[in-house]
């Protein structure tokens, strides 16, 4: 017996379903078409004749690290360059590099590990120029207390899921001759600083400038650092602006034109660290941070900005060691020679 | 197994295996159209080769989280199973609860993250209250819509007949709680795996599949990306399926077309079922749990 809902004449729903079913693929497609579109490469050039980056950052929230670029929007920097800054925030802090390479971006602002692992990957990006200048993470305890390795067997660490935390924490378990083992290693995604405030770790992973900030902004001290670079870690940069071959290559002047204004808007936020941090808020009024905090964490941001090279300037050996320390912890098992991570063509005289 | 049986079972599988070669299809046709690097969106080919290379290091971290999920669903189906009872029972108390239950779903969980292991530490508690925050919600919601459509005239006719409070609650209560208690476990059961991926990246002693999957990320390691957020699925759509396969275990009345059998042909609701025609809701186990009732008093 055939079931009377089977046998039930359909075909007027059949075809609504089925033009419901086209107009839904037309829509799909035309989105499609819009975003292949849109996904077109940068230099737009504004009515004011501009020619327009899209620079992407490297967290999804802008924070005090974009300080030089505020000044330089401020200060009409980039303008004097025929340049426009837009900052994209990217939806996460591993998207960076992908959005470069699709299109999405221009140059990016992402950290040094990520440039590795990107080139890796069989993705074509070059590092440009450094942000900082030396390696500022490190192990960060109560203020007024003393970081000791030598008795750290049995103690709380917090630790973040990327790979530079993973690269950089043999160097911890080795100065305090201890095993991964020998230690409790907390996994955090975004913040280790606030439990190590409350006592609930022993030692909290960061870098510097951030957790200087956080803690001064919570208890009014400094808390207790204890650099990487202490215990043997390479002094490698962690920040740098990066770009895709293609485009540097249809877009090399306004790669130089970039970073000359960057250049001179960092020096100029070195030298007026207010100031500057004032030009942020401007910018970028809906940066969702205090004043103090801003002007606490960029004051901590300054001295790894200078180094004993001129601002911005890269170094062969910051990559051999990078690559060397990741390949030493199994997590890089592709790697090339320093000059295939970075190029300084672009920083001029 | 009868052929029809086996016939629908077929049919089912079939199904499934469709979907899921739909969902894959579809898939690389998005790859293909967009012309997609296997560094933003691998070939779910490639994603699966991932898995099942990666296999021996990926098993336990699955172990973890299908652990932290079950646990976490258990709890949160527990208590937002007794929260509803109570709160149906007094209504003052559901006045008073209800309006806090809304506003609990409405605060974004990773805002509670940090105090939650400041106060519980970084072992599984912090995670299973999570899972069990996000469960409880469809659960308590629905069996209050359940008890809220009792059958009055069955609940008069239990009184009638002399039946206490707490039989009433056996034989008529908690089985009209039974279809929208499945139907908020089903939800809870496909939420709790994001509610382990979210307790893991809250804080966590010991790594778990969400854990795993920020670490391949943060190496560009993409199709073990892709490969650990398929086996997250995965376990999303069996605890999805475990639950239905409960359910028409404990509520096949919703499954068959014609009322089971009663084998008293005197009692009263054998009658009612007659004249209704139908194979009723939860009033036919409830009707035959009165029924019993009945002739004992």
């Amino acid at each position: 017996m055939k079931n009377p809902v089977q046998s039930r004449p359909v075909t007027g729903r059949r075809g609504r379903a089925a033009r419901l079913g086209m107009a839904s693929a037309a829509v799909i497609l035309a989105a499609a078409a819009g975003c292949s579109a849109s996904s077109g490469g940068g230099g737009a050039t504004t009515a004011s004749g501009l020619s327009t980056i899209r620079l992407v950052y490297d967290w999804p929230g802008v924070d005090f690290e974009a300080v030089p670029i505020a000044v330089g929007l401020k200060q009409g920097l980039y303008k004097k360059h025929g340049l426009n800054v837009d900052l994209v925030l990217p939806p996460n802090n591993q998207t960076t590099v992908k959005m470069l390479a699709v299109g999405k971006g221009d140059i990016g602002f992402d950290s040094t590990v990520d440039v590795v692992f990107a080139r890796a990957a069989q993705i074509p990006v070059v590092s440009i120029a450094n942000y900082t200048q030396d390696n500022n993470w490190g192990l960060v305890a109560k203020p007024g207390t003393t970081i000791d390795l030598s008795s750290l067997r049995g103690k709380s660490i917090g630790v973040f899921t990327d790979s530079w935390t993973k690269a950089m924490m043999p160097y911890v378990l080795k100065a305090g001759n201890v095993s991964a083992s020998d230690v409790k290693q907390i996994i955090f995604q975004s913040n280790d600083l606030s439990p190590m405030l409350a006592g609930k770790i022993n030692i909290a992973t960061n870098t510097t400038n951030f957790a200087v900030a956080q803690v001064q902004s919570a208890t009014g001290k400094k808390p207790s650092i204890m650099l990487a670079t202490q215990f043997g870690a390479p002094n490698v940069p962690i920040w740098v602006y990066i770009a895709t071959g293609s485009w540097l290559s249809a877009h090399g002047s306004e790669a130089r034109a970039f970073l000359a204004a960057t250049k001179e808007a960092l020096a100029w936020s070195i030298a007026h660290p207010q100031a500057a941090v004032n030009d942020f808020a401007a910018v970028y009024p809906k940066n969702g941070s205090s004043a103090k905090y801003n002007l606490d964490g960029w004051l901590a941001t300054i001295p790894h900005l200078k180094g004993s090279y001129p601002l911005l300037t890269q170094r062969a050996p910051e990559w051999t060691q990078v690559v060397s320390a990741l390949k030493s912890v199994n997590l890089l098992s592709t790697s090339f020679p320093a000059s295939a991570y970075y190029t300084n063509k672009y920083l001029g005289g | 197994m009868s052929a029809r049986r086996l016939s629908q079972h077929a049919q089912l599988v079939g199904f499934t295996i469709a979907a899921i070669a739909l969902i894959f299809g579809v898939w690389d046709a998005v790859i293909w159209l967009f012309g997609l690097q296997p560094y933003v969106l691998p070939t779910p080919q490639s994603a699966i080769s991932a898995v099942v290379g990666q296999w021996s290091t990926l098993a336990p971290l699955t172990w973890q989280t299908v652990k932290e999920t079950a646990e976490g669903f258990f709890i949160g189906a527990a208590i937002g199973f007794v929260l509803a009872v109570v709160m149906s029972a007094f209504r003052p108390v559901q006045r008073l609860i209800y309006p806090a239950l809304i506003s609990s779903q409405a605060v974004p969980i990773v805002a509670i993250a940090a105090p939650l292991v400041i106060l519980f530490g970084f072992g599984m508690l912090p995670k299973l209250i999570i899972v069990a925050w996000i469960v409880f919600f469809p659960v308590v919601v629905n069996v209050l819509d359940g008890l809220a459509h009792i059958d009055q005239d069955l609940v008069n006719l239990s009184r009638v007949m002399g039946a206490r409070r707490t039989r009433e609650f056996i034989h008529i209560h908690l089985p009209a709680t039974l279809s929208p208690l499945f139907s908020g476990l089903k939800i809870g059961a496909t939420y709790a795996v994001t509610g382990a991926v979210i307790g893991e990246w809250t804080a966590s002693s010991q790594q778990g599949l969400g854990t795993y999957l920020l670490s391949a990320n943060s190496s560009f390691n993409v199709q073990v990306v892709f490969g650990v957020t398929l086996l997250l699925t995965a376990i999303g759509i069996l605890s999805f399926l475990l639950v239905m396969a409960v359910e028409s275990v404990a509520t096949p009345w919703r499954s068959r077309s014609t009322a089971p059998r009663i084998s008293r042909p005197r009692s009263p609701q054998r009658l009612r079922g007659q004249a209704t025609g139908s194979a009723a809701e939860p009033s036919v186990p409830a009707a035959r749990g009165l029924a019993s009732t009945g002739h004992e008093q």
